[in-house]
């Protein structure tokens, strides 16, 4: 390797170093579902842009409205450069179709918010990445199957890579300032 | 609401001595409450605030007693004007009144009844509120109903080891002399079936295994 070549191999670490504030909470490698436009989302379709991302299904009542508040209130507390950072909101109940994802974020307007689904196979692969995990079962509710799943918000970085995660107590303060720091 | 008030009290008995129920029903209590105190009288639905069902004493904030019940009629509330012109023996003679049609004593009164506001896309919601007991044994919440919703469910949330879980109870304990509060994350009202349109605020009724029940008005929130 001649002096050059070192020297910019140097460089580019040094870049990388600088630019990886933030550790690597863990390896999610890449993942593939459908967006609320029907269209496929992979990994790579964040080019470049950090995002949060949780688990939930429109007809969870309680804790995912209480997630996505969570979440709506760190956007007003980040500001508006936050908006460039999405919110990835996955669902792995066959009842939320792209469409329906779609409505039911509409809804929440501060929140710069996609809904992913997709093929059972691909779902699975992906909950099992992010360490996360779900069960579908019949609690007696009218309101028909009820989904236990993860309740962790996670904050990727530009790379992809998991570098925050949050519990659903966490003050909206606290992930504005993560979001802020990327 | 306050020139129809007035109107009433213009038209107001004499002199004479009459009974709690007579001294209700001439000051013109019935317009608004109700001839039987349920609070669904005919100029109710013009009243901005739902007036106070009487013979539920216990399910909301406020006086339940003859002198308490006598001030609200003298000095009003936010959502009642007052009528100090009515002598005070009199007021206390309808407070008496008031106080007998109570049905048998509400030993549970539910403060802060609110739903969240619905997200369009489904045909869910849920509701909070929190429950304090005067009874000196612990009882439970065993159906809760609201013209809301086609079916209203009790539903607890517990997160175990970073996992929300979701399962649908039977009844909703409160402790002797004790509150439960029915809170976001935790234990709360799943109601099915939404009526569309949404209507301003609502009701529900919460049916206790002592064989009484509590009505509390609840109003919509968006946590955004």
């Amino acid at each position: 390797m001649n002096s050059k070549a070192a020297l910019l191999a140097l460089l580019l670490l040094f870049a990388c170093a600088e630019r990886k504030t933030h550790e690597k909470l863990m390896d999610v490698g890449a993942w593939q579902l459908v967006d609320h436009d029907g269209r496929g989302f992979r990994s790579e379709s964040l080019r470049g842009q950090p995002a949060l991302l949780f688990f939930g299904y429109t007809h969870c009542p309680d804790f995912c409205p209480t997630m996505m508040s969570t979440v709506a209130r760190a956007y007003r507390k980040a500001g508006p450069d936050a908006q460039r950072i999405p919110t990835l909101f996955v669902s792995v109940d066959p009842r939320d179709t792209p469409p329906v994802l779609k409505q039911y974020l509409a809804y929440f307007g501060a929140v710069p918010a996609r809904g992913l689904t997709g093929s059972k196979a691909q779902l699975d692969a992906m909950v099992k990445q992010f360490g996360a995990s779900y069960v579908i079962h019949d609690s007696g509710s009218a309101a028909g199957p009820t989904v236990d799943h993860s309740v962790r918000l996670y904050l990727l970085d530009r790379d992809g890579d998991v570098v925050k995660l949050f519990d659903p107590q966490t003050k909206p303060e606290a992930i504005a300032a993560a979001m802020q720091s990327l | 609401m306050t020139a129809i008030a007035f109107l009433l009290f213009a038209c107001g008995p004499g002199a004479e001595v009459k009974s709690g129920r007579e001294l209700y029903l001439a000051y013109g209590c019935a317009a608004c409450h109700g001839a039987n105190a349920d609070g669904r009288g005919p100029a109710a639905a013009l009243s901005q605030v739902k007036p106070r069902d009487l013979t539920n004493l216990g399910a909301y904030r406020g006086p339940s007693t003859v002198e308490g019940i006598s001030n609200v009629i003298a000095f009003g509330t936010p959502g009642m004007p007052g009528y100090p012109d009515i002598p005070k023996r009199e007021r206390e003679a309808i407070a008496e009144h008031i106080r007998s049609l109570a049905k048998s004593p509400a030993r549970v009164a539910v403060y802060d009844a609110w739903v969240r506001t619905p997200n369009p896309a489904v045909d869910v919601a849920s509701a909070y509120m929190t429950l304090v007991s005067t009874a000196n044994e612990p009882l439970s919440v065993v159906a809760v109903s609201s013209p809301l919703a086609n079916i209203v469910e009790m539903h607890e949330t517990k997160s175990v080891d970073g996992m929300m879980s979701m399962s649908k109870v039977s009844a909703v304990r409160i402790p002797a002399n004790g509150t439960t509060k029915l809170a976001p994350g935790g234990t709360h009202l799943m109601l099915v079936g939404l009526r569309k349109p949404l209507p301003r605020q609502t009701e529900f009724t919460l049916r206790l295994d002592d064989g009484t029940t509590v009505t509390t008005t609840a109003v919509f929130l968006d946590e955004q």
